[in-house]
């Protein structure tokens, strides 16, 4: 898990840092195999310090038994001194040898027994460190055993020395004592040659077992360095060329098209940066073509949703793409038009000219362009289309979007349009020219009666009546004829408070009210927006109609009501007067058309049509309820926000 | 004594309409003169005594009233009226007019209202009870 933790570290730490840290590791483990090397001679010195150390006291030993022999010959004092000079060699050994057997040795007085016992100063230290280093060694521990063993053997001649120098310095030295006591050196002298070879032959066999460790310890450590370095450079190298492969991988795989391709992202080194940005660039490109190729849908749709037909050409007039009302409205399929010249679409060859470079133009300046020009279908019938020019930058230049709409019904209405505002400017005009002559009979025909009252009989009287009643009636018919053709004709719609408009009708007919003793009750009434003279007008026609057609043996009861809904507002205009047969539910919206001789009730039938004509200038409706006998309902409704 | 208008002014290219407007006011007996002129230019020639009214024998009073048709072929009545305006700023006692139509459109009469010089705004045919209305109101002195 820890080495786990560490490797997912190493993974992520910088190229660099992974170089650095592989040039650490070696340059550490070489560290560790210097310090290794350094301390295996510094020991393996040390060993040969102790077997030069060896030679020492074996020599000095021999040199004293070989001055003590003299000395026992030749009684020189000179060879006594020379033995106990040669003596002070095992004797210095010795002292350190205690020293460094104590658990807490004095190094000075090691030092100085060590010294004592000729050894190099350089090596002192060495030895020291050696053995108390490795006494529990089996080989050091087995040479200082034998040390030990020979030591106090060699030690025996001191008193040996002693006692002699002590005869040969008496007054008469004994021959024979002297003897005695040389005597006694021979077997120390035998006995202590087996533990001086066991001694040397043990540090020999140690400092061969020590070289020996040393070899393989620094071999180990050379091959540990050379195989971590090796290891850690194929990881390195291998951990920076799976990210590189995988990068290039995803990159081609990108470039074929897949757009889904990621990288995966191996570690947090530079690489993993690089497959990160590579990752990050990937994501917004997707995300742009995915973009792109979303508007080109949206593009598509909108194409098609279009009222308009719509048609994309180039700006040689090829046509380079087309929505599906395009193929309805020519009747060509879309192979048949695409690539083609828009010239087919188009019957009048002569004016072409004129158009394309008209549009070229326009759409230069960057600016749509609205004609009304006549296309022609796939089996040749002519119609006329307006078509909105506009231009559309393009990664291929400009080109140009036409959006055709036939017209040939709007033209047909335009038509119809026109005609009706003649036929009405006729209705005007005529009935104002009628009137004119009519004016002249009436007016004549009133002087001529004034002036010859008592010259004409009864007769005449009767007859000049008759025209008077006929100028009269015409007169009527044709202002109503004015009036009718006049409804909306100028006025402008205005915020009108319904209730005071009714007030207003019903107060300028109070005096037929109170007359035929109408009861009149009205529901509160919107504000709306409508031509203030044409409604009032409506109600002053439907309420003197109500009126008008009361019945004759009962009160007359008029009520107005409003209620709101559907975005329009509905009135009703209800009364109890004779009623109208259903039959002549439509025909009574006509002009002049009438149910009753006009003896019966006065009038020209003009009326309900005005009605008609209001509400239908309103954008609304009228129509009636009725049962004879019993009343009528006549209701209209009026668009809230018209 | 009762006042009569020095000078009536009928404007109207209807000859019949004239002749019987002309009976009107004769049987009225409200008038010293009537004259009768056939169209717009006519009647602003008469008052600025230009073209055939420009003769240095007779000189043309300046009239008191105006009967003033609408619709006439030239300048209509409504033209006639700017125009007269133009021509009036510097009389002491400009013509009352009064409007003459033969189909009355409420449109022309709220039009009639907003001009000072108008006093009336009447149908055709005219009626002598017409005209006795609008002297009532304001030409008292001549009943």
């Amino acid at each position: 898990m820890k080495s786990f933790i560490l490797f997912k570290w190493f993974n992520n730490i910088s190229i660099a840092k992974k170089l650095y840290f592989t040039v650490g590791i070696m340059a550490l483990l070489i560290g560790v195999e210097l310090f290794a090397l350094f301390f295996s001679i510094n020991t393996l010195s040390s060993v040969r310090a102790y077997v030069e150390g060896e030679g020492l006291w074996s020599k000095a030993q021999k040199d004293a038994v070989y001055h003590l022999l003299r000395y026992g010959i030749a009684h020189e004092e000179k060879d006594y001194k020379k033995f106990k000079e040669f003596i002070k060699v095992p004797l210095g050994d010795s002292k350190a040898r205690t020293e460094l057997m104590k658990p807490n040795p004095d190094l000075e007085i090691v030092r100085q027994g060590y010294l004592e016992g000729r050894n190099h100063p350089d090596d002192i230290d060495g030895m020291i460190k050696l053995f108390r280093r490795f006494s529990k060694i089996s080989y050091i521990h087995k040479a200082i055993y034998y040390w030990g063993e020979a030591e106090p053997i060699a030690l025996k001649l001191i008193p040996i020395a002693d006692s002699l120098h002590k005869e040969i310095n008496s007054a008469a030295p004994s021959l024979q004592k002297v003897n005695e006591l040389l005597k006694k050196i021979d077997p120390i002298t035998e006995n202590i040659t087996g533990p001086e070879d066991n001694f040397s032959y043990t540090l020999g066999e140690g400092s061969r077992w020590l070289e020996d460790l040393v070899l393989k310890l620094l071999f180990i450590i050379a091959l540990s360095v050379e195989v971590s370095g090796l290891l850690l450079a194929i990881s390195v190298s291998r951990s920076i060329q799976k990210g590189l492969t995988e990068i290039i991988t995803a990159n081609a795989s990108f470039a074929k098209g897949d757009l889904s391709t990621r990288a995966k992202v191996f570690s947090k080194d530079e690489i993993g940066v690089v497959a990160t940005s590579f990752n990050t660039m990937s994501e917004g490109l997707e995300k742009s073509i995915n973009e792109l190729a979303q508007a080109k849908r949206k593009f598509k749709g909108l194409l098609e949703a279009a009222p308009d037909a719509i048609i994309i050409m180039n700006n040689e007039g090829l046509i380079k793409l087309v929505n599906a009302k395009v193929e309805k409205l020519f009747g060509f399929e879309r192979s048949e038009l695409l690539s083609q010249k828009i010239e087919m679409l188009l019957p009048d060859k002569n004016k072409l000219a004129g158009i394309k470079n008209t549009i070229l133009f326009e759409t230069q300046k960057n600016e749509g362009l609205v004609m009304d020009i006549t296309g022609r279908k796939k089996d040749g019938t002519a119609f006329p289309v307006e078509v909105n020019f506009s231009p559309i930058q393009t990664e291929e230049g400009i080109q140009i979007s036409a959006a055709l709409r036939d017209i040939s019904e709007r033209k047909h209405i335009k038509v119809l349009e026109n005609k009706n505002k003649e036929l009405e400017q006729f209705a005007y005009i005529a009935s104002h020219d009628l009137q004119e002559p009519l004016n002249t009979i009436t007016s004549f025909i009133s002087l001529f009666e004034a002036e010859n009252k008592i010259k004409l009989d009864e007769e005449s009287k009767a007859y000049l009546g008759y025209i008077r009643q006929s100028a009269e009636r015409m007169t009527e018919l044709i202002t109503d004829i004015l009036q009718y053709s006049r409804i909306g004709g100028k006025s402008q719609t205005d915020i009108i408070d319904c209730n005071k408009i009714v007030k207003d009708v019903l107060d300028d007919m109070n005096a037929s009210i109170l007359e035929t003793k109408t009861s009149i009750e009205v529901d509160l009434l919107p504000i709306t927006n409508a031509y203030p003279v044409e409604l009032r007008l409506l109600f002053q026609n439907l309420l003197s109609n109500a009126i008008k057609f009361r019945q004759k043996n009962m009160p007359c009861l008029i009520k107005i009501s409003y209620k709101k809904g559907n975005g329009n507002h509905h009135f009703t205009v209800e009364d109890n007067g004779i009623g109208i047969d259903e039959k002549y539910k439509d025909k009574i919206f006509i002009i002049f058309q009438r149910l009753h001789g006009t003896k019966q009730y006065e009038g020209t039938g003009i009326g309900l049509a005005h009605c008609k004509k209001i509400v239908e200038l309103h954008h609304g409706k009228i129509w009636l309820e009725s049962k004879p006998g019993t009343g009528s309902k006549f209701h209209f409704i009026l668009p809230e926000n018209d | 004594m009762k006042k009569k208008f020095k000078c009536v002014l009928l404007v109207e290219d209807n000859e019949f309409t004239n002749i019987y407007n002309q009976k009107l006011i004769v049987n009225l007996n409200i008038a010293e003169n009537i004259y009768v002129t056939e169209s717009g230019e006519d009647a602003l020639d008469f008052i600025s005594r230009k073209g055939k009214y420009g003769s240095t024998q007779i000189k043309y009073p300046d009239p008191e009233i105006i009967f003033l048709d609408i619709n006439m072929p030239g300048i209509n009545g409504w033209e006639f009226i700017e125009e007269y305006k133009k021509l009036k700023g510097n009389r002491s006692n400009p013509a009352q007019i009064v409007m003459l139509t033969t189909s009355p459109n409420p449109d022309d009469e709220q039009k009639a209202k907003q001009i000072n010089e108008v006093i009336a705004f009447k149908r055709k045919p005219l009626a002598q009870s017409v005209i006795v209305d609008i002297l009532k109101e304001h030409f008292a002195a001549h009943l």
